[in-house]
């Protein structure tokens, strides 16, 4: 059944009714345009947070849920509801992002781990699979989708703990994206910059203990029996938060050849605000979780845990090279020379530095304060 | 009446524009105080949630997800097949010995989250208890289970576990991951306590391997029953590993409601570690209360606490900023049993406020 009326007829009736339909829609329409004039003078702020290696977007839930961070305020931009969720901004109007590194993965062109290790989980492995570029190319897509919602003037601050730094770097760094236009500032905590000394693990069992079904022996006691044990072992994963056969682990090495690419050309850095925040009190190879042992500080600690694994005495003395493990002072993982973008050979920007003691490196997403601080004087200096 | 057609009385055709009128204004009127009577597709406040073809939380590579309509186009070339369909659609593809199956993988998930009863469940249950699946097939199945996040999703994951089918390094790595994604994404808004009884179920397991790992979802939804058998453990105290692991695991409670109970840890545990976990969980928690509680019980403490007030002190002005500017007002004027502990609170205060450059 259609509905229908004699139009003409009952325009000649109406037409001072018509009139005035008219007269408001232009003035509705009017205000609307105004209305998107002020938003478009005042853009949206975002702090975009970017996970590290082995982690996922929910390694930074107490800063979200913190009033002194976002008020419980966080969006997943992957969510496959993320076109037309609500989204909100935290007390002080800024909107917090997050999502879940790993979509390159499992891509048949990604890189591969020891012993040729593909990333066998559906969701992805949280980039430990991906190159910096495929990282970088993540975040741009990312950003593209922030866009959608927030407007193409938005401005985002990149927070970046660990590799999830690098990753900001390598998206601000390359050439092709015209999205770094929206980016005005980048804080990292924890970053390798110039990456870990524990890289070097990767590549002395790439060289000397490959494939693992050649040192799988129940009693097999050589170094490189140890080692595969101690990479497959429970504590590293879970305690100390590294797969380490995965390829991501040889890009953090301080030999790593793309990473030495990337800080080659940290010079085509877009001049934004940067903050680093590094920790430089705890040993190298404490990576935490076990209880603190009074005598070396550390929790659990690869080169001695007695009720945890370790590696062979060649592993370990091929990720120190010769250096004392004193040497190498940081966040456990990280040294903290390593950690400061600043020190970069090249680097011509301003940052500014924020430096705690004690932090491990799993548990620096987790320091609140720090995190607070290096954000408000970020907003500051922005003028949000 | 003419034929098929309804005619309007024009008589009525004031009033109906009218009508109208009134109505645009008023939706105008409601968008600019920010209710939502109608939403266009980029406004960021008060929308209408649209049901979503796809409800994991990230299963899908950047490629196909650039464009929404790609999602859907994605799941419409799946909308045929039947869920049994596409799971054995999936065993075939590891029969053949196929690493990488990203759409059916993405087609089963969506299936599996809105078909909670399904019987594909109990059938991969049975193919891990046949030990018929390789490790990148076992790996697959173990983080769908992560990817659905549904009650059912993580029963059959604690089954897996308990019944010890999950061996290969790598598949535990996964079970790892697996299980971390049924802690809640955001507490306020979902806590997941839906999911917290088959979690406590699971703590009951011997091996100790995975124990960290369901102590910490147990403890990121935070039941009250959680926390009871958290307290339980910490009691009966003939568990070292499991004592330890409910010590990490509590630090990860953000649930307000449990403050009191943790204060009654911190207060009048005659257990040194029972004290410890609850300050230690308090220090955590990220909640200007649960800081105030550690505040109100240090005044109180004897000076052989001192350098147990001052760790928890330390801990909780980092994890609730909020609490430094408490102390800013408060501690000049507080009277604290001993005057060790009140230096002791005073260097804590300095040290974090000094800490930063």
């Amino acid at each position: 059944m259609v509905i229908s009326f004699d139009f003409w007829r009952g325009f000649k009736r109406s037409y001072g009714v018509y009139a005035l339909l008219i007269l408001t829609l232009t003035t509705l329409g009017s205000l609307s345009v105004a209305n998107d004039a002020i938003a478009a003078v005042k853009p949206k702020q975002v702090v975009l947070l970017l996970h590290g290696m082995n982690s996922n977007g929910s390694t930074w839930n107490k800063l979200v849920d913190n009033s002194a961070g976002f008020d419980g305020q966080c969006t997943n931009v992957r969510d496959p509801k993320f076109p037309t969720i609500v989204i909100k901004p935290n007390s002080e109007g800024v909107y917090c992002m997050r999502f879940n590194f790993g979509a390159y993965d499992r891509l048949s062109t990604a890189p591969k781990g020891l012993d040729k290790k593909i990333c066998s989980e559906a969701g992805g492995c949280s980039g430990d699979y991906s190159t910096y570029d495929t990282l970088g190319k993540e975040i741009e897509g990312v950003i593209r989708r922030i866009r959608t919602r927030l407007g193409t003037t938005a401005q985002i601050v990149f927070l970046g703990h660990s590799r999830g730094g690098i990753a900001a770097r390598a998206f601000l760094q390359s050439s092709t994206s015209a999205l770094k236009v929206n980016v005005v500032g980048l804080i990292t905590t924890g970053t390798p910059h110039a990456g870990s000394p524990l890289g070097r693990y990767y590549t002395y069992m790439a060289k000397k203990c490959l494939p693992e079904s050649d040192h799988d022996g129940l009693f097999d006691t050589s170094d490189c029996a140890d080692d595969w044990r101690f990479i497959n072992s429970f504590a590293i994963k879970d305690i100390g938060g590294l797969d380490l056969k995965a390829p991501t682990i040889s890009f953090l090495s301080e030999i790593s050849p793309v990473l030495n690419v990337l800080n080659a050309k940290v010079t085509a850095l877009p001049k934004i605000k940067f903050s680093q925040l590094s920790y430089d009190r705890i040993k190298f190879g404490c990576l935490g979780g076990d209880p603190i042992d009074e005598e070396s500080g550390c929790g659990y600690d690869i080169f001695g845990s007695r009720i945890r694994g370790k590696p062979s005495g060649d592993g370990l003395n091929a990720v120190l090279n010769g250096r004392a493990r004193d040497l190498l002072r940081g966040d456990g993982i990280v040294p903290v020379n390593s950690q400061k973008m600043s020190l970069l050979k090249g680097w011509n920007n301003a940052v500014v530095p924020y430096a705690r003691a004690n932090r491990v490196h799993i548990a620096e997403t987790e320091q609140t304060l720090d995190l607070a601080i290096a954000l408000r004087n970020m907003y500051k200096r922005l003028g949000w | 009446m003419r034929g098929d057609n309804t005619v309007i009385n024009p008589k009525y055709l004031t009033g109906l524009i009218v009508t109208l009128l009134i109505g645009a204004v008023g939706v105008f009127v409601a968008n600019r105080w920010g209710l939502p009577a109608l939403q266009n597709a980029t406004s960021d406040v008060n929308h209408s949630v649209v049901k979503s073809p796809v409800k994991a939380k990230q299963v899908v590579p950047e490629e196909f997800i650039e464009s929404d309509s790609q999602v859907a186009d994605q799941a419409a070339s799946f909308a045929n097949l039947t869920t049994q369909a596409i799971w054995q659609n999936l065993l075939a593809g590891f029969q053949r010995g196929e690493k990488t199956q990203i759409g059916l993988e993405n087609a089963l998930i969506m299936r599996l989250h809105k078909e909670p009863g399904s019987a594909i469940y109990e059938d991969l249950l049975s193919r891990f208890r046949q030990g018929i699946l390789d490790t990148t097939a076992q790996q697959v199945l173990v983080s769908i289970l992560g990817e659905v996040g549904n009650y059912k999703a993580a029963e059959i994951l604690m089954r897996l576990v308990s019944e010890g089918l999950l061996q290969e390094p790598d598949v535990k790595l996964s079970a790892f991951h697996a299980i971390s994604k049924f802690a809640p994404e955001s507490w306020r808004e979902h806590p997941n306590t839906e999911l917290a009884p088959v979690f406590e179920a699971a703590w009951k397991i011997q091996d100790t391997e995975f124990l960290s790992a369901i102590a910490n979802v147990m403890a990121s939804i935070g039941t009250p029953t959680t926390l009871d058998m958290f307290v339980q453990t910490l009691t009966e105290n003939n568990d070292p590993e499991r004592v330890e692991i409910v010590k990490q695991a509590m630090t990860n409670l953000v649930n307000p409601a449990l403050i009191p109970k943790l204060n009654d840890l911190l207060q009048n545990s005659a257990q040194e570690d029972m004290q410890l976990a609850g300050g230690e969980a308090l220090a955590s928690m990220g909640e200007i209360e649960a800081a105030k509680a550690i505040f109100k019980w240090s005044t109180q403490a004897d000076a052989g606490r001192v350098d147990l007030v001052k760790d928890l002190y330390e801990k909780a002005m980092n994890t609730t900023p909020d609490f430094i500017d408490y102390l800013d007002k408060t501690l000049p004027a507080q009277h604290f049993v001993s005057d060790e502990i009140k230096q002791g609170v005073n260097e804590s205060v300095a040290t974090v406020k000094n800490g930063v450059e």
